[in-house]
């Protein structure tokens, strides 16, 4: 237990300073939020941006300013978006189950044609089959994810009307999105379990098992793969953090809301405060993945414990 | 086996110094005006006067990818170089400095690590602004983390090292050794992370064009040059795919030398 409660001190440090980095980034730089509200070329005198400024509480030191945002992002106040005027948890909430929907309908394709892919390359003898399978992580991992989901949008919705082409009606528009979105996914997945899947595929257990006469495919999945899942499963956080920033192009090629799509429309409008509160909600969603694959790999072998 | 990687790794060192000379030389490789059309050749299928097609505004695509190649691979060598040179920076000075600023450093990169990469990449361009050289610089920033960790790595792992201890022990200077014993031994590895990164460098610019925060049209820029062509899906394919081949060419040829270069 006391390993639990040091890995949540650590977890809940790592927010503390994305939100520290995210403050001084934001504060720090010579933009000036009032300014920005109101766009650079509006004419507004100067009492007024002092008045503004001061109902904003931006005329109180910085140090301040910090600790008081703090002590509100701990109790779940985010802030006011600049942009739309509305509390920025309010926005993220609704935002969120959106893209984590999206993004657990990309994860189940992609795990399954990643270790499908890495089972194939460690099981076939061919070296030629072996090379073109264990190049395909590679490639797919090359290619622009906005690109993808162009071609993807060209072919099936546009040259084969066989899906929608952009917006939210149904499993049917999510199918695109997640399928562009599963492919850098399941390639980097595929990617390091196929180089522990051939490890463990030497390790003396498997030629044992194999020697008593247990076949290949057989040896491969219930010998060689629980032993390379474990390793594996520490690239699911990284994945998570890949599928949040896949989410930004991918929300906005098929037009689909999201938190993706907010951070684009907060980004074009400089909204600092709801980029700082999307900051610090998906570093809080990466590490509460990474927290959970820890504390699932001690709970599946004992030896990562030490 | 060892023959086909290196034929792959020769194609490979040949694109990139085949999109380099695009890069700075588009004129040599198409005598057609990227930001000038013929209306009366508007939206033209690719044949063989315009092997690219052409866009809404009768100009060649092809030579819009060319001349694009310029603004796009400067904004990627810009990125790599501030990541290197500010990543190699704070890993040198974490490696070899006292132990108190090592911790606060690599703290400071593993929070970097931390947060998802394009978020980050996204909150300091709104910052600076949009503009294809601010992508460029928020890339480089953001991707400095990595070097660092790599560098540190490398940093301590050489000073440990006898002949280390020896040039020290002489009484070389700290300054000396860093530059003489330090950093060339760690020139591989740092090389190797350079070219990954250059194909994501490549990746993430072309994204972050695409979203809209390059260089204002008529600029000719990959990831704008794609975003441009995604109100035509339906009737002129030619106008996304093919510039996208371009994007994946170069990456592509980036990581696989990236790889070859980790292997060894």
């Amino acid at each position: 237990m006391p390993f639990v409660g040091g890995r949540l001190g650590q977890a809940a440090g790592v927010v503390w300073a994305a939100y520290t980095v995210g403050f001084a980034l934001f504060h720090l730089l010579p933009s000036d939020p009032v300014r920005i509200m109101i766009g650079p070329e509006t004419a507004v005198d100067e009492a007024r941006i002092e008045a503004l400024r001061a109902e904003l509480g931006l005329d109180r030191p910085i140090g301040l300013r910090y600790l008081d945002g703090l002590w509100s992002a701990l109790h779940g106040d985010l802030g006011t978006s600049f942009r739309t005027g509305r509390p920025v948890a309010e926005a993220i909430g609704e935002a969120l189950p959106r893209t984590l929907a999206l993004a657990g309908a990309a994860l189940v394709p992609a795990v399954v044609v990643g270790v499908l892919l890495a089972w194939c390359a460690v099981l076939t003898r061919s070296g030629r089959v072996r090379a073109v399978l264990a190049g395909q992580p590679g490639l797919a991992l090359s290619v622009p994810t906005f690109w993808l989901g162009l071609v993807l949008l060209q072919l099936f919705s546009f040259r084969w009307p066989l899906l929608p082409a952009r917006g939210e009606h149904g499993w049917e528009s999510m199918v695109l999105p997640a399928a562009t979105l599963a492919v850098p996914a399941g390639a980097l997945l595929a990617q390091v379990l196929l180089a522990r899947l051939s490890e463990s595929w030497r390790d003396p257990y498997v030629t044992t098992a194999r020697a008593k006469g247990v076949s290949r495919p057989l040896a491969l999945t219930v010998h060689a793969l629980p032993n390379a899942v474990m390793p594996a499963l520490t690239v699911l956080a990284l994945l998570v953090g890949w599928l949040l920033s896949g989410s930004v192009v991918v929300e906005t090629v098929f037009a689909r809301n999201g938190i993706g799509r907010l951070v684009h429309a907060s980004v074009a409008a400089q909204d600092l405060p709801m980029l700082l509160g999307l900051l610090v909600v998906a570093t809080l969603v990466f590490v509460a993945v990474t927290l959970a694959v820890d504390l699932l790999h001690r709970a599946l072998d004992p030896r990562a414990a030490r | 086996m060892s023959a086909r990687r290196g034929t792959g790794f020769a194609v490979a060192v040949a694109t990139l110094a085949m999109a380099a000379t695009v890069a700075v030389a588009p004129g040599l490789f198409t005598s057609r005006d990227p930001l000038h059309g013929e209306l009366a050749d508007r939206l033209r299928p690719p044949d063989l006067r315009h092997p690219f097609g052409t866009d809404e505004l009768g100009r060649d695509v092809l030579a819009r990818v060319l001349h694009g190649a310029g603004l796009s691979l400067t904004a990627v060598v810009i990125a790599v170089g501030t990541a290197l040179v500010v990543g190699v920076l704070v890993g040198v000075v974490a490696g070899s400095g006292p132990r108190r600023l090592d911790d606060v450093l690599m703290r400071g990169v593993e929070v970097v690590l931390a947060v998802p990469s394009l978020l980050l990449v996204l909150s300091l361009v709104a910052v600076l602004g949009p503009g294809t050289v601010n992508i460029a610089l928020a890339v480089g920033l953001t991707s400095a983390a990595g070097f660092a960790r790599v560098m540190r790595t490398e940093a301590v792992r050489v000073r440990r090292l006898d002949y280390v201890d020896a040039a020290r022990s002489s009484g070389t200077r700290r300054a000396a050794v860093i530059t003489r014993h330090v950093l060339p031994n760690s020139v591989r590895p740092v090389l190797a992370l350079a070219t990954v990164e250059l194909g994501n460098a490549v990746l993430t610019v072309a994204a972050l064009g695409y979203l809209g925060y390059g260089n204002p049209p008529p600029t000719p820029e990959w990831g704008s040059l794609i975003a441009a062509g995604q109100d035509y899906l339906a009737s002129a394919w030619w106008l996304t795919v093919l510039p996208g081949l371009a994007v994946v060419a170069v990456v592509v040829a980036a990581n696989h030398i990236g790889h070859h270069l980790r292997e060894r």
